[in-house]
């Protein structure tokens, strides 16, 4: 699935490993989500969408992976 | 931002030391018992192996430690798949070569190859009960 972790991440400067520790998962799950080869769980989605203090829509984009 | 950070970052540490305690639990069960049966300890081997494994279940199951996060257990459960796909590739097209060498080539497959396509039919019996447990329990 299209996402914007990696923006979202870059803008507050912090390494893949800080993110995984904030969300709780290794950093290898955090690097699988930016290449787009993981889709995380509900769970966690709300986790970062929290840690980045936005909505859920604003940094997963399924319908830009349709396309 | 960087309370959610400190909180979190307790946990997987957390979850860090308790799969290395557990994984080394069971590397010290294995090796205990390779050392104990060259030592001719034969009983006191197989305590210490049995041992590993019951620290390794005590952790995982006796703590509220998530020992794998959810992408590793994805990953686990696609293997799982994939090896049970495997795996009934191998009982299908291995029976019906197993039934053929007899007329065919006049001679029977070697004892062990039964029981180990047996040994697969009995996982996949074991698959279903499981699988109809998951489905219908209330």
């Amino acid at each position: 699935m299209k996402n914007h972790v990696r923006a979202r991440r870059d803008d507050v400067g912090l390494s893949q490993a800080d993110l995984a520790e904030a969300v709780g998962v290794t950093r290898q799950t955090i690097n699988a989500i930016e290449r787009e080869r993981y889709d995380p769980s509900i769970e966690l989605a709300f986790k970062l969408a929290a840690f980045f203090d936005c909505r859920i829509e604003d940094l997963f984009d399924p319908e830009l992976d349709a396309s | 931002m960087t309370q959610t950070l400190r909180s979190n970052g307790g946990q997987l540490s957390r979850m860090r030391r308790y799969r290395r305690l557990a994984i080394g639990a069971v590397l010290a069960g294995v090796a205990g018992n390779l050392a104990l049966r060259t030592l001719d300890f034969p009983v006191a081997a197989e305590v210490v192996y049995i041992g590993g494994f019951l620290a390794f279940l005590a952790i995982w199951l006796g703590t509220d430690v998530t020992l794998f996060d959810e992408r590793e257990q994805a990953i686990e459960q696609r293997a799982s798949a994939a090896t049970l796909s495997i795996t009934a590739v191998i009982v299908v097209f291995g029976a019906a070569t197993a039934r053929l060498f007899p007329p065919l080539l006049g001679t029977t497959v070697p004892t062990a190859v039964h029981y180990a396509l047996y040994a697969f039919i009995v996982q996949f019996v074991l698959f279903a009960g499981v699988y109809g447990w998951l489905r219908y329990r209330p």
